[in-house]
């Protein structure tokens, strides 16, 4: 069975008529298709593929010619039908696809990339390691910085890299660098922070995010966090990359503050870097862990600590954000007797001028009960206090009018409170604390005085009050919450210590 | 030798084939042009190959070439002939010279002369038959032989008259009109052949001696889309010819196929051909035909893409658009892919699509082991039984082994 | 030797594992993932000419 269509005097590319006999001979019990313009050497191939007929014989050059052959009558009506709609543009479409959800493709190579982003300045590689240094080593060649994510490449490889890249003007970050916070940006791994004016330069990827969490959540904010790789300070290496990213700190206004870290550094290039530091004007923290504090070469400019945590402390006060200096004095206001006395017996190893309402072998007493004065905590459970009235676990009252004066009170930095519950005690302590927190905490945003406060819940899941629930609005009010009470009077004696 | 000399040899080929200024000087019987042609030359395309590993298409031409010289009077005789070893076969790239599909071209046949103006080197190509039953696709028979006689005796001398009486015709500026106006240069010819007539219709008009046959010529030439086809192709040989045998580049400077095996030449290895089988093209057919029926890729044609046109400029061709993947954004995506393997743009070619960019120009071969992307190639499909003809259209891509086989050889001879 | 220039701002090319880019895209930054795939898919031979060429010596280089 054949069927002819002829369309007069109609042009079609013949591009587009091969796509549609394509189409027209997947259809079902179609044989053979033919669609072209009856031009001499058309109709030509046509004769060839025996599908002349007595119509196309009347067909001009200027004419559409569609032959079908199939099965039967029905599907040879059906592919001439589904003809015309196409030549006629009423088919949804040939073979050409919807271009419009279409995203462009990727680039294959650094070049290409570049191209598409002609302002990439930092080029982040996390290809297996034997690749890497190819990769970053054409990412110099086009004036961009390399961050290698990636681990295992040689030594040989990084010397190599880093001092082209000094010769360049450019800087590796990395071998096995996961961290670095440019222009605001996280790139590889990294925690969202604020932007600020502490600038650092570390050798290790989760240092660095230690430090970053740890500025934030102490109201600092970062510039720049440039990682170099761990070995960068090894002998070999010769701590090129860090001494380029103290340079590249040392230039930008918005970084007041350095703060440098590593894993113990070859002592000839950590002398370098030191000497780098110094010439330039910056204050600059130093944390090369394991190398212990060294005092002797701390000056007006350096300082060296040996945590992150001191160091992101040490930062922030010379960032200029940290409390203010004198305010590092605990205050600890206690519903539970003998909690008071483990928190005193702790403060009084590690601080002088320590006072209590209750008698104890080293500490002072207080003169009057309610008012605390410099190292002090108040066990609020005493026989003086609940004359009269109900013990502070059942009714808080009295403890929740003290928090405010306390965590006010000159000199103060710290507070500490503890939280009892199970049965017999208050159905929800740290509710009920809830607003003299807030009071307290908004006085001294106002007062532009910084305070700690530290809370641990003595509690189960279990408890009608739920330990749970009682820390979580506890540490929604801003409250530092701890598992033990010693943990949490350490915590506080360390805290008032970076005070001194 | 490092990646700083190879890349200065490399600037060095690319800014020669960019700088030549091909123009159309002449139309002449081979053999009076065609350095190294004698009476029992056959020229064919792609690289060299032995009478016994040809494909049907390029056989049957060879065939029509020796009868229409008078070497043989019967199809049997002129392959008793060919397999005799009195002919020599070579190719038509080794003689400075290029021809489509089958390419063939023998000691009578006329062929444009095209002279770059700026290194003076000169390249070679027969004229189109265009299409149906053609020499090319190893079509034979009395229809074939007689328009390859007209061809040559008054075809051939009335262009010949008529771009003497020009004086000279530039290339490349039809050629970039044309990539304007939708040719990719390889497939599509419909606007360069029109262009081309246009220019030289008052030429041939001028210098025709009969009214007759003047029109005739000028039916032939501007109502045949491939025209051009046989003007682009030397022209772009003459400019790959240019950058040809600077020492360290590793820049291809032609890519060919015979039919049987697909060829590869570097400008830092002159005339050492790297080879391997000739792939299957992925294609649209025309009525009748399958890809049962589908020759290996054949013809010089590939010249086009050695110079930045065809596959490796698919957006500026709507209409081959389609063979291609079927969408304009796939043919945006394969041409910006082009842009990886390639070093320099062409500012006189320029993209309409791609915002008026160069076409991509000089494919290193490093940049393709490299990101193992292999040029694409818009191509012709001819019938594997000589003289059927062309049975479709499409791309495909020139195999890896070819410029794995070029690196290596590079390798050798720089690297000691 | 020039000084490294301080970073004014961020525009990242990716190359590497993917979600890594997603996560730039995340916080609004001007990023471009490669496609990338092994060079020369693996081949050694053609790895260790590409390395000899890159560093200018002869015969094959430690990979």
């Amino acid at each position: 069975m054949i069927k002819t269509l002829i369309k007069q005097n109609f042009y079609q590319d013949s591009v587009k008529l091969m796509l549609l006999s394509r189409r027209l001979s997947k259809m079902e019990e179609i044989e053979n298709v033919s669609a072209i313009m009856a031009t001499c050497s058309n109709i030509d191939i046509l004769k060839m593929a025996g599908l002349y007929t007595e119509e196309v014989r009347k067909a001009s050059p200027d004419d559409i010619v569609v032959v079908v052959e199939g099965k039967t009558e029905k599907a040879c009506a059906l592919a001439i039908e589904e003809a015309e709609r196409e030549i006629e543009g009423r088919s949804p479409g040939g073979e050409g696809k919807d271009i419009s959800g279409e995203e462009e493709e990727s680039p294959k190579s650094l070049a290409a990339a570049r191209r598409r982003l002609p302002g990439a300045n930092v080029t982040l590689i996390s290809v297996p390691g034997k690749y890497a240094f190819d990769l970053a080593d054409q990412s110099l060649d086009l004036g961009i910085s390399p961050m290698i994510f990636s681990d295992n490449v040689s030594l040989e490889e990084e010397i190599s890299l880093k001092k082209k890249a000094e010769k360049l003007g450019l800087i590796v970050m990395g071998p096995d660098c996961g961290t670095c916070v440019i222009g605001g940006a996280c790139i590889g791994f990294g925690n969202k922070v604020k932007q600020g004016n502490i600038g650092i330069a570390g050798a290790s990827g989760t240092g660095i995010q230690q430090l970053l969490c740890l500025l934030y959540n102490g109201g600092g904010g970062v510039s720049q966090a440039i990682g170099t790789g761990g070995r960068d300070l090894h002998k070999e290496v010769g701590g090129i990359s860090m001494l380029a990213a103290v340079d590249l700190l040392e230039e930008d206004e918005d970084t007041r503050v350095l703060v440098l870290i590593s894993k113990p550094a070859d002592p000839e290039v950590e002398k370098k870097i030191l000497q780098r530091v110094r010439s330039g004007k910056k204050p600059a923290v130093i944390c090369f862990l394991g190398s212990g504090p060294r005092p002797e070469e701390a000056d007006g400019q350096l300082c060296f600590e040996p945590t992150l945590e001191e160091a992101a402390w040490r930062a922030l006060q010379l960032a200029g954000i940290r409390l203010q200096p004198g305010r590092s004095y605990i205050r600890g206001l206690y519903t539970g007797g003998t909690l008071a006395y483990e928190a005193l017996y702790l403060m009084k190893q590690k601080l002088p001028e320590v006072y209590s309402n209750i008698p104890m072998e080293g500490i002072g007493k207080l003169t009057d009960s309610m008012v605390g004065e410099k190292n002090s905590v108040v066990d609020l459970g005493d026989d003086e206090f609940t004359k009269g009235r109900a013990h502070p676990m059942i009714d808080p009252g009295l403890r929740n009018s003290l928090i405010l004066r306390e965590a006010l009170a000159e000199g103060t930095g710290v507070l500490m409170l503890d939280f009892m519950l199970g049965y017999g005690c208050n159905g929800d302590p740290a509710g009920e604390a809830a607003e003299s927190l807030r009071a307290a905490r908004k006085k001294a945003e106002e007062m532009g005085k910084s305070i700690r406060l530290l809370g641990h819940v003595c509690g189960t899941e279990l408890d009608q009050q739920d330990l749970r629930k009682q820390e979580a609005t506890l540490r929604e009010l801003g409250v530092e919450t701890y598992s033990s009470n010693a943990a949490m009077v350490r915590a506080a004696i360390e805290y008032g210590k970076r005070e001194v | 030798m490092n990646l700083q000399e190879i890349s200065a040899a490399n600037s060095k080929a690319i800014e020669e084939m960019m700088k030549a200024d091909p123009v159309w000087v002449d139309v002449c019987p081979a053999i009076d042009v065609i350095p190294g042609m004698t009476p029992k030359t056959i020229l064919h395309a792609g690289p060299p190959i032995h009478w016994n590993h040809m494909c049907g298409p390029m056989k049957g031409a060879v065939a029509g070439a020796l009868m229409l010289e008078n070497l043989a009077s019967t199809v049997e005789e002129a392959y008793e002939l060919a397999a005799s070893g009195e002919i020599t076969f070579d190719a038509c790239h080794n003689h400075s010279a290029v021809g489509p599909m089958a390419g063939v071209i023998s000691a009578g046949m006329p062929v444009f002369v095209i002279k770059n103006k700026v290194q003076g080197n000169f390249a070679y190509c027969n004229l189109n038959e265009g299409r149906g039953k053609v020499l090319r696709y190893g079509g034979l028979g009395e229809e074939v032989t007689d328009r390859l006689i007209w061809m040559r005796d008054v075809l051939g001398p009335a262009l010949k008259a008529a771009v003497k009486f020009m004086g000279e015709l530039r290339i490349k500026p039809i050629m970039s009109e044309a990539l304007h106006m939708g040719d990719d240069l390889h497939n599509r010819y419909k606007a360069s052949s029109s262009l081309f007539a246009n220019r030289i219709a008052p030429a041939l008009f001028e210098t025709g001696k009969n009214g007759a046959d003047t029109a005739k010529v000028l039916e032939f030439v501007g109502q045949n889309d491939y025209t051009f086809l046989n003007l682009a192709m030397p022209a772009l040989k003459c400019m790959a010819d240019a950058g040809d045998g600077v020492e360290g580049s590793t820049i291809v400077t032609a890519m060919a196929r015979n039919g049987t095996d697909f060829g590869l030449r570097i400008s830092g290895l002159p005339g050492q051909w790297f080879t391997a089988p000739a792939p299957p093209v992925d294609a649209l057919y025309f009525p009748g035909f399958s890809e049962k029926d589908a020759n290996p890729d054949i013809g010089d044609s590939t010249i086009t893409e050695t110079m930045g046109f065809g596959g490796l400029a698919a957006a500026a061709s709507p209409s081959v658009v389609q063979f291609v993947g079927g969408s304009t954004k796939d043919a945006v995506n394969r041409n910006l892919e082009m842009y990886e393997i390639t070093t320099r743009e062409n500012p006189e070619f320029t993209i309409p699509t791609l915002e008026f960019r160069g076409i991509p120009t000089g494919i290193d071969i490093l940049k393709v082991i490299e990101l193992n992307v292999t040029p694409a190639l818009h191509t012709g499909v001819a019938h594997k039984e000589a003289g059927v003809g062309q049975i479709g259209a499409g791309c495909l891509r020139a195999p890896m082994k070819i410029f794995q086989d070029a690196l290596q050889k590079f390798s050798d001879t720089y690297l000691k | 030797m020039k000084k490294v220039k301080k970073f004014e701002r961020v525009e990242v090319i990716n190359v590497g594992l993917e979600f890594l880019y997603d996560e730039l895209v995340k916080q609004g930054i001007g990023a471009v993932n490669v496609n990338w795939a092994p060079p020369a898919q693996g081949n050694q031979e053609m790895l260790n000419i590409l390395r000899s060429l890159r560093s200018g010596k002869g015969g094959t280089n430690g990979d």
